[in-house]
């Protein structure tokens, strides 16, 4: 496993959020954890990325016990996060918004000298922009445009690239498809399929059950900070409880697989 | 090409900047010469204060005690333990930039409304120490007899000496400034007003980017603070409190909080417009209340992107097509 997560829980104050949670992500893997408004997913991925205090519990990434530490520091050790909302540098170019994604690997007091130090390393921040680019050809185009001027889907893509620029061996997701028509989300999704491909393990937060599930390859529900069910994609996309509560009657089968209380494996 | 073109422009009018700040004190007014002096030394603190509520987003009303700090520690260490006065105003710089630092940790973790009393908290009880330690500071009658300036034989004792020497400082003060925004810690500036969480999950220790800006406008702050006491050669408590820190604000919105060449502008505007409101007393500190109310709902990015804005809208409308 890339990630482990070993029961944690997570508070805001007294009031827990995330209850007990444990799951995991391996290498090349794209596990989805889907649930309703307010289940405690975003909270979860929060934690893990550092920008939460973990109550209890650990999280691993590998063999490490990352538990505790700065969100900042986590980057330097290979985690990738796409928030909700897309945190857009919105006054900064699209080149500048990916430069920042190499943030933490141009380091050393040479950095401080301004752009003259970016040459020096030059043909390392090449390979991995062009790779972005190569993912994201829209981006190309807008290179020295405004990110706050690009449209939804766009800054959703240049998001993800940022994320991409810090060379992660894992990626968090929280709800990349938000707000986008349809194709667009369509095309984020076979993006993602292309990075699992290429060996990343991607954790992918959504509210869109239906899509996530059908290029996850397992699968978690969240409901009040617990988690409710897990398996692979096909088995919950086969779940009658699972498919009544979020994936709506579009999906509703003839297959009976007995539904049970508390937490489920399916 | 547009911004290769923007680049020669803005080089050109920097260097006629320069060539107009060296010809200006020929003119031997001596008065016009002492309130340029003045308007140079404010211009680096706003630089500063620029870097960080233009670019980094944090609000600081405290930013006179900085000033403040930077002329009582080189006035006190040149003249009381008698330190050459440049060697005083090393100290008082690096002092002062640790000082900031060191309470940049704590201060951080507060933002917007709450950032922004803070530091009005720390500008007002660092002024009462101006005043009330009175065997160090002389208190309210003030610090007499600051020594001024040398190099070698050379005294920077006459305004025109004085006034090349602040504007010296400043535009130096400008280009390290200019190259510090076009730098990657100039990036994550940027980056952290935009979005601060996105910042951290990019791996941009905030706190610290944050903490490191308030000490560079901490050090300018008492670059031009200790340049004030060896011109003035007195110092009192008044020119350090809370409505200088909203002079501060008021030369940094009229400047565009983010642009660093504006700094100059805001500053010379907000200085002159005290000088002519000198008579009717303290109605200045109304009118630049009002002036930042005014500022901040039509230009919102400053007087100085508020005209080049009307500039190219005029421009725009007489041109033929």
């Amino acid at each position: 496993m890339i990630l482990s997560v070993d029961h944690v829980s997570v508070a805001y104050g007294k009031l827990n959020a995330v209850w007990d949670v444990s799951l995991g992500v391996g290498r090349g893997e794209i596990v989805t954890l889907i649930g309703a408004n307010g289940a405690g997913k975003t909270t979860l991925l929060n934690a893990i990325v550092g920008l939460l205090p973990v109550k209890s519990g650990a999280v691993y990434l590998g063999e490490r016990n990352i538990t505790g530490r700065k969100a900042h520091k986590l980057v330097q050790l290979g985690i990738g996060y796409v928030a909700e909302g897309r945190g857009m540098f919105g006054s900064m170019s699209v080149l500048d918004n990916l430069i920042l994604g190499a943030y933490a690997q141009h380091r050393g007091w040479t950095s401080q000298l301004g752009d003259a130090a970016w040459l020096l390393r030059r043909e390392e921040f090449k390979r991995r922009i062009e790779h972005v680019y190569q993912l994201f050809p829209r981006l190309t185009t807008r290179e020295s445009q405004k990110a706050g001027s690009l449209s939804g889907g766009e800054q959703q893509m240049l998001a993800i690239g940022r994320a991409l620029m810090t060379a992660p061996k894992l990626l968090l997701l929280d709800e990349p498809s938000l707000g986008l028509a349809p194709t667009v989300a369509k095309e984020i999704f076979g993006l993602l399929n292309r990075l699992r491909g290429e060996g990343m393990a991607i954790l992918l937060v959504e509210q869109d059950a239906v899509s996530s599930l059908k290029i996850a390859d397992r699968g978690y529900v969240m409901e009040m900070g617990r988690i409710v069910f897990e398996g692979t994609a096909k088995h919950l996309i086969s779940n009658d409880k699972v498919r009544q509560a979020y994936l709506g009657q579009v999906w509703r089968s003839t297959s009976e697989t007995p539904a049970q209380e508390g937490r489920n494996q399916v | 090409m547009l911004s290769l073109i923007r680049g020669r422009v803005k080089m050109l009018a920097i260097a006629a900047l320069v060539v107009l700040l060296i010809i200006i004190p020929l003119q031997g007014n001596a008065y016009y010469t002492s309130v340029l002096i003045i308007i140079g030394i404010h211009a680096i603190v706003t630089v500063g204060l620029c870097l960080l509520m233009g670019y980094t987003g944090q609000v600081s009303l405290g930013q006179a005690a900085f000033y403040g700090l930077g002329a009582y520690i080189a006035a006190v260490l040149s003249k009381t333990y008698h330190l050459n006065p440049w060697l005083a105003m090393a100290v008082a710089i690096i002092a002062t930039a640790a000082f900031a630092f060191a309470i940049g940790f704590p201060i951080f973790r507060l933002r917007g409304n709450y950032l922004a009393m803070a530091t009005l908290g720390l500008g007002i009880i660092i002024w009462i120490l101006f005043r009330e330690l009175d065997w160090i500071t002389g208190g309210q009658p003030g610090f007499l007899d600051i020594p001024t300036l040398s190099i070698g034989g050379f005294a920077f004792d006459s305004d025109l000496s004085f006034y090349y020497l602040v504007w010296g400082f400043c535009i130096a003060v400008m280009f390290i400034s200019q190259n510090i925004v076009n730098s990657r810690i100039g990036r994550a500036m940027r980056a952290i007003r935009d979005s601060e969480s996105a910042s951290q999950s990019l791996g941009i220790n905030t706190i610290m980017v944050k903490a490191k800006i308030l000490a560079l406008s901490a050090a300018y702050a008492a670059l031009a603070g200790s340049l004030y006491a060896y011109y003035v050669g007195f110092i009192d408590p008044p020119p350090f409190g809370f409505l200088f820190s909203i002079r501060l604000v008021a030369m940094a919105v009229v400047g565009g909080l983010a642009s660093i060449w504006g700094a100059i502008f805001g500053a010379a505007t907000v200085r002159l417009l005290t000088e002519f409101l000198h008579p009717f007393g303290d109605i200045d500190t109304v009118l630049f209340g009002l002036l930042l109310m005014v500022i901040i709902i039509l230009s919102p990015q400053g007087v100085t992107r508020g005209l080049g804005d009307i500039w190219r809208r005029l421009s725009r409308r007489l041109s033929p097509s």
